[in-house]
């Protein structure tokens, strides 16, 4: 669960300090698919990166599971983000000259404990996104849709409570995109709590709850009442059916 | 560990770029490759003029008119003398229990003569004891005795040198030639030795009686040397002791210095191996400080590194790695670097001492401990010059360093 009370972050450069955040409050629940829109320069990623336990918020508290992250030197922050959150960035991120497995078990070099069944667990998390074939793949050997899902595999492996996606289908076409989503869907029936950062209201409408953000502040904050299906409503408006 | 959970992502990361790779190795390849081999190259030269200074005799003490220095790395008389004389010899053999056997000898450069070849060349007159105690051996023909010596018998015995400038691959036994103008018959060649600890010809001499050399060829009634040999190894400094209080009571020398210089073998190979081992030394710690160039090579393409896979660094940074991970990450790159670099120059120093022995330019021998010396500084120089490229990797702030990419 995740709980952030009057959070502000404050950039100072030299003897200008600039307002990113400026008090923001809401609460995510265990299971919850959340989107987090703004046009970009709202503070949106500043957001992602505290929630992410990229960054620290100035002032205000930010509650992950009961822990106060603002509290945590770099080490607990590290091991807080290996144990608890999976990142899914726009550009993928993926190590170029590795195999799709090696990818997703990146961060299993970190945990505390090594398991043994490493390779088991990639290849569950390669299943549940669609790629069991291409375990041995590069990425310059796969779509951007698949790079993509390789790095949806690496964010579930370590089976965290929070996947943090940062504009996912920000860098694919519009079919990868809907496949991407859907995947994001699925996590979601299966019960991990999924936050979504995007600038695209079709994205955003995948979620069941939206966070609008302008100007460092909370707009909206509203629950989706889902009358179509949103998986034919990525994209720009011209291609809604 | 973590480390060994990264160690195969580490080397997939320096295998995939391996021009870099090697570039990044080369100085410590070359570096420790240098040392090895200039190590055994100078153990090679050791040996050698060590197995020649044996070769000069067993057991062997030299005695010299007068006073010797070593000047530019060669023995010179400092003065003429004329006090040594072949009756030292035998009074040496008379009185000292030390010594088994004793040849004056006396040499002179002259010009010899067969038919129409000539040539100038060391002349040497020496007391048939002395071919023993110099390990002279006679391959064909045969060696003078004392009774053809005290004859002063004009017989000659040639260096292979001798052989090849005078009769090139005719059978020079039982021809005559002229040495100055006094006519010599040749009984006999000897066994090549090759050059000496200086680099001289030994082969380029001839041997005829000392009596003969003495009255027929130099008109002298002096010596200008006593080759001795001991009765063994440990009795060398006992024979020099009793030696030097013979000479001294017939020189009659109390109250002033010595008139002749003594020399042991144990001393000549001191001296030699000290001399070898100091250029060794001196030639192995130059190319000790390429290793450090090597090290500055790892530096850059660590940096470069670092800052190419800045992307990288955030990444696993979000995924949970620590900073101390981080820095341990390239700490350990830096060390499979180096020490990868550390293999292949012993590997290529070792290959190279064996073609240069091989090819018969230099005899070699590879010494260990400059290998592991080579190798573990090689090592240390990478992790060292890698610990900064490794902070500065670590210092990087995730966030700053996911944008990057």
């Amino acid at each position: 669960m995740i709980e952030v009370e009057q959070l502000e972050k404050t950039y100072s450069t030299g003897r200008m300090a600039t307002p990113v955040l400026k008090g923001i409050s809401f609460r995510i629940n265990e299971g919850e698919y959340v989107a987090i829109m703004g046009t970009s320069g709202t503070g949106k990623s500043t957001l992602m990166n505290i929630l992410g336990c990229l960054d620290k918020p100035t002032t205000g508290r930010y509650l992950l599971d009961d822990t106060d992250v603002g509290s945590l030197d770099d080490d607990a922050l590290s091991h807080l983000r290996n144990k608890k959150i999976g990142f899914v960035f726009q550009q993928f991120h993926l190590l170029e000259r590795s195999t799709a497995m090696r990818n997703v078990t990146l961060p299993l070099i970190y945990v505390d404990e090594y398991p043994e069944d490493v390779e088991k667990m990639a290849e569950k998390a390669l299943a549940a996104v669609g790629l069991t074939d291409r375990r041995q793949y590069r990425p310059n050997e796969l779509s951007g849709g698949q790079q993509q899902r390789v790095a949806i595999a690496r964010a579930l492996i370590t089976d965290p409570e929070i996947i943090l996606a940062d504009e996912p289908t920000g860098a694919l076409d519009r079919k990868s995109g809907l496949e991407v989503m859907s995947i994001f869907k699925k996590l979601h029936q299966q019960g991990h709590t999924i936050i979504l950062v995007t600038h695209d209201q079709a994205v955003a409408e995948h979620a069941q709850r939206i966070i609008v953000l302008k100007d460092g502040q909370i707009t909206e904050d509203r629950l989706i009442k889902k009358q179509r299906d949103p998986d034919l409503e990525l994209g720009n408006g011209e291609e809604k059916r | 560990m973590k480390f060994s959970r990264n160690m195969a992502l580490s080397y997939e990361i320096l295998a995939t770029h391996k021009l870099r790779t090697f570039l990044s190795m080369l100085g410590i390849i070359v570096g420790v490759g240098a040392v090895v081999l200039i190590v055994a190259a100078g153990q090679g030269a050791s040996k050698r003029i060590l197995d020649r200074i044996s070769d000069m005799g067993t057991n062997l003490v030299i005695v010299n008119a007068g006073q010797t220095r070593i000047v530019a790395g060669r023995q010179r008389q400092m003065a003429m003398v004329t006090t040594l004389v072949p009756d030292d010899a035998k009074a040496i053999l008379t009185n000292c229990p030390s010594v088994r056997l004793a040849a004056p000898a006396i040499n002179k450069k002259l010009s010899i003569k067969f038919e129409s070849e000539n040539a100038n060349t060391n002349v040497v007159g020496m007391t048939p004891d002395g071919f023993p105690i110099r390990n002279i051996e006679v391959i064909s023909g045969r060696v003078f005795d004392t009774e053809e010596n005290r004859g002063r018998r004009r017989v000659a015995i040639l260096g292979p040198t001798v052989v090849k400038n005078l009769f090139g691959t005719d059978d020079p036994i039982g021809q005559n030639i002229r040495i100055g103008r006094v006519p010599f018959d040749v009984i006999g060649v000897t066994q090549s030795k090759g050059t000496d600890a200086n680099g001289a010809d030994q082969d380029d001499l001839i041997i005829v009686p000392l009596a003969t050399a003495m009255r027929r060829l130099f008109n002298v009634t002096y010596i200008e040397r006593l080759y001795l040999q001991a009765i063994n190894a440990d009795a060398l400094y006992q024979a020099e002791k009793e030696i030097r209080s013979i000479l001294r009571e017939r020189h009659r020398l109390r109250g002033k210095p010595d008139d002749f210089t003594i020399q042991n073998q144990v001393t000549l190979l001191k001296s030699e191996r000290d001399t070898s081992q100091s250029m060794t030394l001196l030639v192995g710690g130059a190319a000790g400080i390429s290793l450090l160039v090597g090290g500055v090579g790892i530096l850059a393409v660590m940096l470069i590194s670092v800052r190419e896979r800045t992307g990288e660094i955030g990444l696993r940074r979000a995924v949970g790695a620590l900073r101390r991970d981080i820095r341990n990450q390239f700490l350990m790159e830096a060390a499979i670097l180096s020490c990868s670099g550390g293999i292949l120059g012993v590997l290529s120093g070792v290959a190279g001492a064996l073609i240069l022995s091989h090819l018969g330019y230099w005899e070699t021998i590879i010494s260990w401990p400059s290998v592991w010396i080579g190798f573990f500084f090689s090592t240390s120089m990478g992790i060292i010059f890698g610990i900064y490229p490794a902070l500065q990797a670590a210092r990087l702030a995730p966030i700053e360093a996911l944008r990057a990419e």
